[in-house]
């Protein structure tokens, strides 16, 4: 398949691109620009690592450093957990901005992550940060438009096509030779910003396991495809079409369409078909379902007053002063055991919907690569809508397992008669483990996908097929 | 006439130019309609949000006897709305990403302040659809589509040498050319903006004339970048590719620059230290002397230092007057970070000159009330308000007053300030005044240059 005559003209191209001003210009300005992108996403990952930890520092001390204190109090007072920014979200920083940095964590009650990372979002971030992925997904495809959208029309129109027809040069031998060189270009345009980021990845010390390069290499992979479906694209736009102008036009309406107002309307019309919850209401549906099933507060509330009658005989006494341990703080346990039941599974409501969302935006990957890349480079870098949510449901766990402690050495260590003026010894906040995140692995950052990948892959394999048949072979030299 | 009509013809004769337009038209409708629904839809969250408030009010009184005003305090979160303008459907800005009803208390107002609204942030990520989207960022490819290889066309097909042989200027018939383009396409503008105001009911009042002018203007910009461009008189395609990289400049490298410059010249943690910080003295405050928390309370709120001291047992005007006094121990970080907000937006305001896509597009949210300063001023109106909420309480904590279903009925609600239209009006049109100036600079020099143009 590549014989000499391919790599004549593979040679040929990569001599007029080398040769021209403009596209050296524009070479040094992109890599300037993801030098920037890189540089500044680096700075805001490491200023992040260090605020996160000195802050998720400073409150495990605050934790420990508490007085004697009523276990309840101790619940009130709660924790806070810090969201690590990922590892390679310095290449990627999916959507960081628009997620809370850290929960706080307090008896009865489920928080939401605050504090995010949005001001002026509706002004400045109406294209997403000009983080490295961003560049490569938006910006780069106009390079390669760029570069190919006159190969074909532009031969056909200045009438070399013919001559090279004449020399003997087929058709698919052409497009093979044009291919490989607009391949070769883009690897040279985006590997300096990969080895880059294997630089800053690898110095970031032990955070770099073989996992990290192999999530790496697999974002270069990724990036390359979408490359090849660009490339693909607009060779075959460009053999379509006659005129280089026309070619380039409409290119760049198919870029639009594809990279900015798609996924747009896709979003948005998600939305309306799988509306999730707005924190009014999803607040109000948590309170009145905790009003439904039972105030422990209220002394003739009825599934408090069986809870207690079941304590009773299991411990065979008559009166809750009896019981061994402290009442009270069963009903703390119990309550807290309800509480985040009915908070669960309204949460779960709500992660249906956005699960649904993503699921309708995902029934457009073979559509539009765009989408796939964007998402599938978001899960590599673990900063997409999953690894977040995940992030909560981490939290969540270790609030509850937090409070419900608090709430055993309510029962054990509290006396029923005078509970609210006693205390336990401040030794046992050393206790509690700190909350530590766990990142997935790359297997649960990609479950998602599992053989959705394939179909982008097969778009650039048939958008190639079409160019090597023989009926476009054919439309091209019909028109010569 | 009869040239006009070849014009026209010759305009909607290409296959793109009716699709760009089509497609643009589309947007439109699109995004009017989604906007339609969001605003319907933050306009149902706050309505909802003063129901539920009157209905938990209700079933107060409608009980036999009051709960103690301490407890009636704790239960009663009131709601609060972001004063948005109708235009807020059009041109969203923050306003569906930030809390529009947020609901608030007596008890401490750092710990409510920074609640958020539920997003997904994927949706958030794919940028959303407004209608101020349509006309900063697409409506500028749809002029550059229609216009920019005027001239380079008329030499490609051999007609540009044709022209300057006529009579009448070869100039003069680009200028019409041009000229006509604008007119469809502000047209297309002006068909989707009343469409828009008659859907959503807005007033054909100052604000609509100022969208409309603004617009016009920004238009205006655009269609001088191109003819700026078509005066150094090259290739269609080199044509095409300036006024791409223009708009991509434009449009997205320079908010992204000023984006990252905003985020790391004000990197804040506020937010998160005065959370911290706040929790702390709220805790620690149950281990502290009641009384002297009491004391030092009523020194910053001496209107009720009269009231008697504290006695064994828990007592509520306690427990408000410690809530008080962990949001007074990050009152100072409070109020920066207020003003660190307020220069911010200060500061993004000089920037944005720099781009005027990022110009329109803050102007349009601005006009809305949507931008991140109006939802700022939200903040201060809530935490206004939570003061309200306190003192009404107060009177009843520390004077034992008890509280009576009339009292409850009266509880002071929350009222949206007006904002002071007339120094922004005023403040809006000489920024409109000075957007024209410099447009009209940078038309002239490129009609001067177009002007000299000789086809070689």
């Amino acid at each position: 398949m590549i014989n000499q005559r391919v790599m004549k003209i593979f040679n040929h191209e990569l001599a007029i691109k080398r040769k021209s001003p403009s596209l050296w210009l524009l070479f040094i300005m992109i890599q300037l620009l993801l030098a920037v992108a890189l540089f500044t996403g680096w700075q805001q990952f490491q200023h992040s690592v260090k605020t996160q930890t000195a802050a998720q520092a400073e409150v495990e001390q605050q934790w420990q450093a508490q007085p004697d204190r009523h276990p309840h109090r101790v619940a009130h007072f709660g924790h806070f957990a810090f969201r690590q920014p990922s590892a390679l979200s310095f290449f990627d920083l999916g959507v960081n901005a628009w997620v809370g940095d850290s929960i706080f964590l307090e008896a009865h009650k489920q928080n939401s992550a605050n504090f995010a990372n949005d001001q002026d979002g509706g002004t400045l971030l109406r294209f997403s940060e000009l983080s490295s992925a961003n560049i490569l997904l938006t910006i780069w495809p106009l390079l390669i438009i760029a570069l190919g959208f006159a190969s074909i029309s532009g031969e056909q129109k200045s009438g070399t096509l013919r001559q090279l027809m004449s020399m003997g040069v087929s058709f698919r031998e052409l497009i093979t030779g044009k291919s490989l060189s607009y391949l070769l270009l883009s690897v040279v345009f985006i590997l300096p910003v990969f080895i880059l980021s294997l630089i800053l990845a690898s110095n970031a010390g032990a955070t770099l396991s073989s996992e990290g390069a192999l999530r790496l290499l697999l974002l270069f992979c990724v990036y390359l495809l979408y490359c090849l479906f660009w490339i693909g694209l607009t060779l075959f736009i460009s053999s379509c079409v006659k005129e280089p102008k026309q070619a380039l036009v409409l290119l760049t309406s198919v870029w639009f369409i594809l990279t900015i107002l798609m996924p747009r309307i896709l979003a948005e019309v998600a939305h309306n078909q799988y509306p999730h919850q707005k924190r009014n209401d999803f607040e109000l549906a948590v309170k009145l379902d905790n009003r439904k099933v039972g105030n422990s507060h209220n002394p003739d509330d009825p599934y408090f007053n069986k809870f207690r009658e079941d304590t009773l005989k299991k411990y065979g006494v008559e009166s809750v002063e009896a019981l061994p341990i402290n009442y009270k703080g069963l009903v703390m346990q119990e309550g807290e055991k309800l509480n985040a039941q009915i908070y669960q599974k309204h949460y779960e409501q709500q992660l249906v919907q956005f699960a649904a969302q993503q699921q309708f935006i995902r029934q457009f990957y073979w559509l539009n690569p765009y989408l796939f890349v964007r998402d599938f480079s978001m899960a590599l870098t673990r900063t997409d809508t999953n690894h977040f949510l995940e992030f909560e449901q981490q939290a969540e766990a270790h609030r509850y397992a937090r409070i419900q402690k608090l709430n055993q050495l309510h029962t054990n260590e509290i006396h029923h008669h005078n509970d609210r003026d006693q205390k336990v010894d401040k030794s046992y906040w050393q206790e509690f483990e700190p909350f530590h995140y766990q990142s997935p692995t790359l297997s649960w950052s990609l479950r998602t996908f599992s053989w959705l990948w394939i179909l982008p892959l097969l778009i650039v394999i048939t958008l190639f097929i079409v160019l090597n048949s023989t009926q476009m072979q054919r439309r091209v030299y019909a028109t010569v | 006439m009869q040239l006009f009509k070849l014009e026209c013809k010759r305009l909607f004769s290409g296959k793109i130019n009716k699709l760009v337009l089509i497609l643009f038209l589309l947007s439109g409708v699109f995004a009017i309609y989604q906007g339609a629904q969001g605003y319907k839809s933050i306009r149902i969250d706050q309505y909802k949000s003063q129901v539920v408030f009157e209905k938990e009010r209700a079933h107060v009184t409608s009980q036999d006897s009051l709960p103690a005003a301490g407890s009636l305090a704790y239960y009663a979160s009131a709601p609060t709305q972001w004063q948005l303008s109708p235009w807020a459907a059009l041109f969203v800005g923050e306003s569906q990403s930030s809390m529009v009803a947020m609901k608030v208390r007596a008890t401490a107002l750092q710990s409510q302040i920074f609640n958020r609204e539920i997003v997904n942030p994927s949706q958030q990520r794919a940028g959303g659809l407004d209608l101020g989207f349509v006309l900063v960022y697409l409506l500028p490819l749809v002029i550059g589509i229609m216009t920019v290889t005027l001239i380079s066309d008329e030499q490609h097909a051999g007609r540009w040498r044709l022209l300057n042989a006529l009579p009448t200027s070869a100039f003069r018939q680009v200028c019409k050319q041009i000229a006509l383009r604008f007119i469809v396409i502000w047209l297309l503008v002006v068909t989707l903006l009343i469409s828009a105001a008659l859907l959503l009911s807005l007033p054909f009042d100052v604000l609509f004339w100022t969208v409309l002018i603004a617009t016009s203007v920004y238009m205006l910009f655009w269609f001088a970048i191109a003819a700026f461009i078509m005066s150094f008189d090259k290739s269609s395609v080199f044509n095409s590719l300036a006024y791409l990289s223009s708009w991509v400049l434009f449009a997205m490298l320079i908010p992204g620059a000023v984006q990252l410059f905003l985020s790391n010249q004000y990197q804040t943690q506020a937010p998160l230290q005065i959370s911290l910080k706040q929790r702390i003295e709220l805790n620690d405050g149950w281990d502290k002397d009641k009384q002297a928390t009491l004391d030092t309370f009523l020194k910053h709120e001496p209107r009720w230092q009269n009231t008697a001291p504290l006695g064994e047992a828990f007592d509520w005007k306690w427990y408000y007057a410690q809530q008080h006094m962990s949001d007074i121990a990050v009152q100072d970080q409070w109020l920066d970070y207020l003003q660190n907000s307020y220069a911010r937006h200060g500061q993004l305001q000089t920037l944005s000159t720099l781009s005027p896509a990022l110009f329109f597009q803050l102007k349009l949210n601005q006009l809305a009330n949507t931008s991140s300063e109006n939802q700022t001023q939200y903040l201060q109106e809530i935490a206004d308000y939570h003061t309200k909420i306190r003192h009404f309480f107060y009177d009843y904590l520390f004077f034992n007053k008890s509280i009576t279903k009339e009292d409850v009925d009266n509880f002071v609600l929350f009222e949206a300030q007006k904002h002071t239209g007339e120094k922004r009006g005023t403040q809006g049109f000489w920024q409109l005044f000075f957007s024209m100036l410099v447009v009209l600079v940078i038309t002239s020099l490129a009609i001067f240059r177009l002007k000299q143009l000789r086809p070689v």
